[in-house]
């Protein structure tokens, strides 16, 4: 490398350097802000054989609708076999004759959402929770009652993102 | 110079030796962070690798046996796993294969190939993003580490907008894909083009141009033009030995025959050249995302499977350019609801062929540099 | 290059093995393991270069393996056609000459072949283990009689559910 070459390169680069002080940090500020690229919930619509797009995180059950068919329980049994049957006696609805629901543990759900795909009867979706950090590994199963509780309103609101040649990437706050 | 491509000779227990001529052997890995899910044996004399031997395995976890005992949906979500910095990559020589099996190639809708192509060049640019970060770490060059894992996530956010999980997307099935694009998709899309096209010219100044990183990538590495043939390379180690082949033009599959675009390539065959590959291809993915997002018609997105998919009895073979080069899968069906072979033929695995040969002559600090332009992945070669 | 112009080309120097055309740009060979080398000597001279994979499958029923070589080109203008090599020999003598002096990537899948099926390759010289682990003493893992433990082939056929015993309390 010729020493002209040298030195000309390394000002084309240092100048690339100095051009990014003035540039917004990227950083997205974690847990004061939560970027998640989406708030919908992952559905299948079982007439159309189409998903509807939305973020895959924790499962949400419908248990008005679900019918303890087992199907969900299929798909996941060569998947992850994160997903059981819980009888549940003491429910009372009259499309679930067989009281039984499903329960998911998501020590081993791989979040791929073929169990939603295969529910016919729009029970269950996915949600755009994804924090399911626990201190006991149990806490990571999640029973039918827990399963169909609403996921919570994302307290914070999602940052709103720039994307800005000039600027960079940032969060307008 | 042992110029063999065994891999062999490998001791149970590893011990360091220092033999009576003075060579010392180490083991590269395989906790060390440059060396990956698995470790090289080198011989060393001084400060020069007189021989490499690659030590894998450590990762292998049967996806071809797993195969055997799932159905071809079920498959989907495993045999991604080993790539997930290619996931779309990997998964698609699968589906292809498998729609071939089920008779469904000539009935995919325009509109679910135009989503998987998408998929596919938003996959290689963020595996071409971790390709120029991982490289940083292995420079010393912590700048653009940190420059290229931020411009990844710009499209793996992107990605999850539509496919709803950031780096396994589970997203291409047979027939089609899952779903359609959400709103906002390609504007989103198009803008992080706009910003990721910016940022590829700086790269070029502060990497290509920059001394110190030519004087650690240039003429280290070299492998030619007729040895990366013989051993069977593929992708970006393929082209930057001047090979101009690309399965996109010389089998195109999906609709790439509509769509224009050049296939890098550079006759030097060292780390430069298959980093310049790198740089790019990452331009030539933004210029097919432009013309595919303009061709995208509204229309269905899938062709609904009932019930379980049974392939005809027969085989199949289908293989695609994945972002680290060509990804085959050869698909062998007896009738039932499960394959009854699927051989996995990844890049990376065919990469490992000539290791050895080209870290041999090499200097020890140039170890980690030769080891990662290889575009070779542990994991996704141990399948 | 046109499947028919390589037909062409193929049935000129190889009459005797009748390649079939199987898909579009794939042609199959079948051939008897003895004449294999040949084959892909002469395909090698024809131009086909590369070699992507080697896959073996196990026919228990059969008591045979299936070879497939699976070999494409970089010359310009034989880049999407493929030709598979396929043969077949018995499992109570899995062996058959080795192709890694005409293409040196067959070193490798040989290898894993081996390692996963037991075929044994005369004269490659490194048929040893690659991915399994060092004290692996099960029998190679990719042939039928090899159970995964759990997913046995009377799992595979069945019609009825079984619905897993829950021991959680909730």
């Amino acid at each position: 490398m010729k020493i002209t070459e040298f030195v000309k390169g390394f000002m084309i680069s240092v100048n690339t350097g100095i051009q990014h002080l003035f540039r917004k940090r990227m950083t997205t500020m974690y847990p004061e802000t939560q970027n998640y690229p989406t708030l919908d919930m992952y559905a299948y619509d079982p007439r159309k054989g189409i998903a509807v797009s939305g973020w895959r995180g924790r499962h949400y059950l419908d248990m008005t609708k679900c019918t303890g068919c087992q199907l969900c329980y299929i798909a996941c049994e060569n998947i992850s076999e994160a997903i059981e049957m819980v009888p549940l006696p003491e429910t009372n609805y009259p499309q679930n004759k067989k009281k039984i629901f499903p329960a998911v543990d998501y020590g081993r759900c791989v979040f791929c959402g073929f169990c939603v795909d295969a529910c016919p009867f729009y029970a269950l979706y996915m949600t755009p929770v994804a924090e399911l950090s626990e201190y006991d590994r149990n806490d990571l199963y999640y029973s039918p009652y827990e399963l169909s509780k609403p996921p919570a309103v994302n307290p914070t609101p999602r940052a709103k993102e720039k994307i800005d040649i000039k600027r960079g990437v940032y969060d307008e706050r | 110079m042992n110029t063999s491509t065994n891999l062999q000779g490998l001791p149970g227990v590893f011990e360091e030796e220092v033999s009576p001529e003075g060579k010392l052997r180490v083991s590269f890995g395989p906790q060390h962070p440059g060396s990956g899910h698995m470790r090289i044996i080198l011989t060393i004399n001084g400060d020069i690798v007189e021989d490499a031997i690659p030590d894998v395995g450590y990762v292998h976890r049967g996806v071809e046996k797993m195969c055997e005992y799932k159905t071809y949906i079920q498959n989907i979500p495993h045999i991604e796993r080993p790539a997930i910095h290619d996931s779309a990559g990997t998964t698609l020589p699968y589906i292809l294969a498998t729609e071939k099996l089920l008779d469904l190639s000539e009935k995919v809708p325009e509109r679910a190939q135009y989503i998987r192509m998408l998929l596919a060049e938003m996959n290689r640019m963020i595996n071409h993003f971790y390709f120029l970060g991982i490289l940083g770490i292995f420079m010393g060059h912590s700048t653009v580490t940190t420059w290229g894992m931020g411009d990844r996530e710009l499209l793996i956010e992107t990605a999850a907008m539509m496919t709803g999980a950031r780096v396994t997307f589970s997203f291409i099935v047979p027939g089609g894909v899952r779903t359609d694009t959400p709103h906002g998709f390609e504007e989103r899309l198009l803008k992080s083009c706009d910003y990721l096209e910016s940022r590829v010219k700086t790269y070029k100044d502060y990497l290509l141009e920059n001394p110190f990183a030519r004087m650690r990538m240039e003429n280290v590495g070299i492998i030619k033009k007729e040895d990366a043939i013989a051993f069977g390379l593929a992708g970006p180690t393929l082209r930057g030995s001047g090979v101009k082949s690309d399965v996109r033009k010389d089998e195109p599959y999906l609709l790439y025959d509509t769509v224009e675009f050049d296939v890098p390539s550079y006759p030097e065959g060292d780390a430069m050249a298959r980093t310049k590959v790198h740089i790019e291809e990452i331009q030539q993915s933004i210029a097919i995302i432009r013309q595919v997002v303009g061709k995208m018609k509204p229309g269905p997105v899938k062709i609904p499977l009932r019930g379980q998919i049974r392939g005809k009895i027969g085989d199949a073979y289908a293989r695609v350019e994945g972002a680290r080069g060509m990804n085959s899968y050869y698909i062998i069906s007896d009738g039932q609801v499960y394959p009854y072979r699927v051989r996995v033929n990844t890049a990376d695995s065919r990469n490992l062929a000539i290791m050895r040969r080209v870290l041999q002559g090499v200097r020890v600090a140039d170890v980690p540099v030769v080891h990662w332009s290889l575009d070779y992945w542990p994991v996704a070669a141990d399948r | 290059m046109k499947d028919e112009d390589l037909l062409r080309i193929l049935k000129d120097s190889l009459s005797a093995y009748s390649p079939v055309k199987v898909d579009k740009n794939r042609i199959k060979i079948s051939l008897q393991a003895e004449t294999l080398h040949d084959v892909a000597e002469k395909i090698f001279s024809i131009g086909f270069n590369y070699l992507h994979t080697i896959c073996a499958t196990d026919y228990p029923d059969k008591q045979e393996f299936e070879l497939n070589y699976i070999v494409g080109s970089m010359d310009d203008d034989k880049r999407n056609n493929i030709i598979m090599l396929v043969t077949r020999i018995p499992k109570s003598n899995p062996s058959l000459r080795t192709v890694s002096d005409v293409w040196k990537a067959a070193k490798l899948e040989e290898r894993e072949e081996f390692e996963m099926l037991g075929v044994n390759f005369l004269g490659n010289d490194e048929l040893q283990k690659l991915y399994l682990p060092e004290d692996w003493n099960e029998i190679p893992p990719l042939l039928k009689e090899y159970k995964l433990k759990r997913w046995v082939d009377e799992e595979r056929n069945r019609h009825g559910l079984v619905i897993e015993k829950v021991e959680h309390e909730h």
